[in-house]
């Protein structure tokens, strides 16, 4: 990280690599689906580079920058609710933009991510960003605390009060093992939005 | 959205069990709850379902070209900080947008200065073709003029040879010290004149939200934005401070590095410098230009 500050370029980009995932991670299930996604992903990255000079090492590198992450992608979400009729696709199964699956698409798995988006979706910000954090960013508590700027009582409460409306609107939804119903597989009401 | 953790108006009251799980779950829990749980076996089937929503919750490793490609998009940022589109920035507009988006506002300085420069040596002229008299007297006389605005003086009667017989015992003592005076005299004048034009480009609105709305509605826009209101902005003479004098790095919670625009503008009648930070996310600050007190800061 010094290296990167310092101006070296190879620092930098493993620096970027190492984050990415964890990055990615989070802005994907904040956004609901790969293609707003994938540019919060490019939104968060630019931003950490320009802000880099900033980073005075009072916090773990980490917070820091999943901080400045979290806040690019919750920024470029809200800018894409005010713009509409961009025609983003919601069903990335249909247009290919951005395929996430290394392997061959499994109809299970992508069913199951799109009720996983949908249920996020209907979950206020405030307690989905926390849960977000803590189970595809991997922060403890703290760091969600120095992230969202919340008391850490208050990240404790959010995080289980967003787990419990999160498993009750997930136990409204099929199952990963169940059949398909055709009547469920309804776009408007089993794909997720891209609005917060 | 109310903090209260027995209550929520969207979630309802906080569940006890899932609540000491959860913690449990995260190793969040103390050691009191932590035997709390592990004695409980409905406890644990609650910690279990929730590792199992977690699960739920993963998405795949993304591929990675689309690694490759962010990362390269990070790095152009990197190599041209302040590159313009047409400067070898990524051919992706978007991208670009967003790299002009994320330049200071300090960054747009020179540019600025001269425009500045060109504003106030044009306003220099007139008032040295309003005034026939001594260039000292001139000097003086606008000093006072500005000290009088500045100060909100009663006398200012905005007749100048009023003003030149007030300071006339200000005159004996300058002319013994034109030259030591005279340049103080320009830069005072250079202050009142900046002010004045930046009195004159302030924007009014009724409360804070509108502001806000217009700004945010600036920085959304895919255009740079030229901003018309803030000339100020490009001055030297305001580094480190707002346009009113207000030092910016005495402003609690504001990094004048992370400070993308300055903009004076009306609020209910009350000057204010609307601040525009783009740090972690973007915000605007807004000080009162009378008192130097913050008096908003809210997500932009």
């Amino acid at each position: 990280m010094v290296a990167a500050q310092g101006g070296d370029r190879a620092a930098m980009d493993t620096l970027l690599r190492r984050h990415h995932d964890r990055i990615w991670a989070v802005c994907r299930r904040l956004a609901g689906n790969d293609a707003d996604a994938a540019d919060a992903t490019q939104e968060a990255m630019v931003l950490i580079v320009r802000r880099l000079h900033t980073f005075d090492g009072r916090a773990r590198f980490t917070t820091w920058a999943h901080r400045v992450a979290t806040n690019a992608c919750l920024d470029e979400l809200r800018r894409r609710s005010r713009r509409p009729g961009l025609g983003l696709p919601d069903d990335d199964t249909e247009t290919g933009a951005v395929i996430v699956d290394q392997g061959p698409p499994v109809d299970g798995s992508v069913t199951e991510r799109l009720t996983v988006d949908a249920a996020l979706a209907q979950l206020p910000e405030e307690f989905r960003v926390p849960v977000v954090l803590r189970d595809l960013g991997g922060h403890d508590y703290a760091e969600i605390s120095a992230i969202l700027d919340l008391a850490p009582g208050t990240v404790r409460s959010r995080i289980a009060r967003g787990r419990a409306r999160l498993a009750g609107l997930l136990a409204e939804e099929l199952s990963p093992s169940e059949e398909p119903d055709p009547g469920n597989h309804d776009t408007t009401t089993g794909r997720p939005t891209t609005r917060p | 959205m109310t903090d209260d953790p027995t209550t929520d108006p969207v979630l309802g009251q906080a569940d006890p069990a899932t609540a000491l799980a959860s913690a449990y779950l995260d190793a969040e829990a103390s050691d009191a709850e932590v035997a709390r749980v592990e004695s409980d076996p409905a406890l644990l089937a609650r910690v279990a379902e929730l590792e199992a929503l977690r699960d739920r919750l993963a998405v795949p490793t993304p591929p990675r070209d689309l690694v490759d490609d962010h990362v390269a998009a990070a790095l152009a940022a990197y190599s041209t900080p302040i590159a313009t589109p047409d400067t070898g920035t990524p051919a992706d507009e978007l991208t670009a947008r967003r790299a002009r988006q994320g330049r200071r506002w300090y960054e747009r300085i020179p540019l600025g200065a001269v425009a500045a420069a060109v504003v106030v040596i044009a306003l220099v002229g007139a008032i040295s073709q309003i005034d026939t008299g001594d260039s000292d007297d001139m000097a003086a006389d606008t000093a006072s003029e500005a000290l009088e605005s500045t100060d909100d003086a009663g006398d200012d009667s905005g007749d100048d040879s009023g003003d030149a017989a007030g300071s006339g015992g200000d005159d004996s003592a300058a002319d013994g010290d034109a030259g030591a005076e005279s340049p103080a005299a320009e830069s005072d004048t250079f202050g009142a004149d900046e002010q004045t034009n930046a009195e004159v480009a302030r924007l009014a609105f009724s409360d804070v939200d509108a502001l806000a709305d217009h700004l945010a509605a600036r920085f959304d826009a895919p255009a740079p934005t030229t901003s018309t209101t803030s000339p100020s902005t490009q001055s030297d003479a305001t580094v480190g401070q707002t346009p009113a004098g207000c030092a910016l790095d005495a402003l609690p919670g504001v990094d004048q590095r992370e400070i993308t625009a300055i903009e004076p503008a009306v609020i209910a009648g009350q000057e204010v410098t609307a601040l525009v930070i783009t740090g972690d996310g973007r915000r605007l600050v807004v000080v009162d230009d009378a008192t130097c007190d913050v008096i908003d800061d809210r997500a932009l």
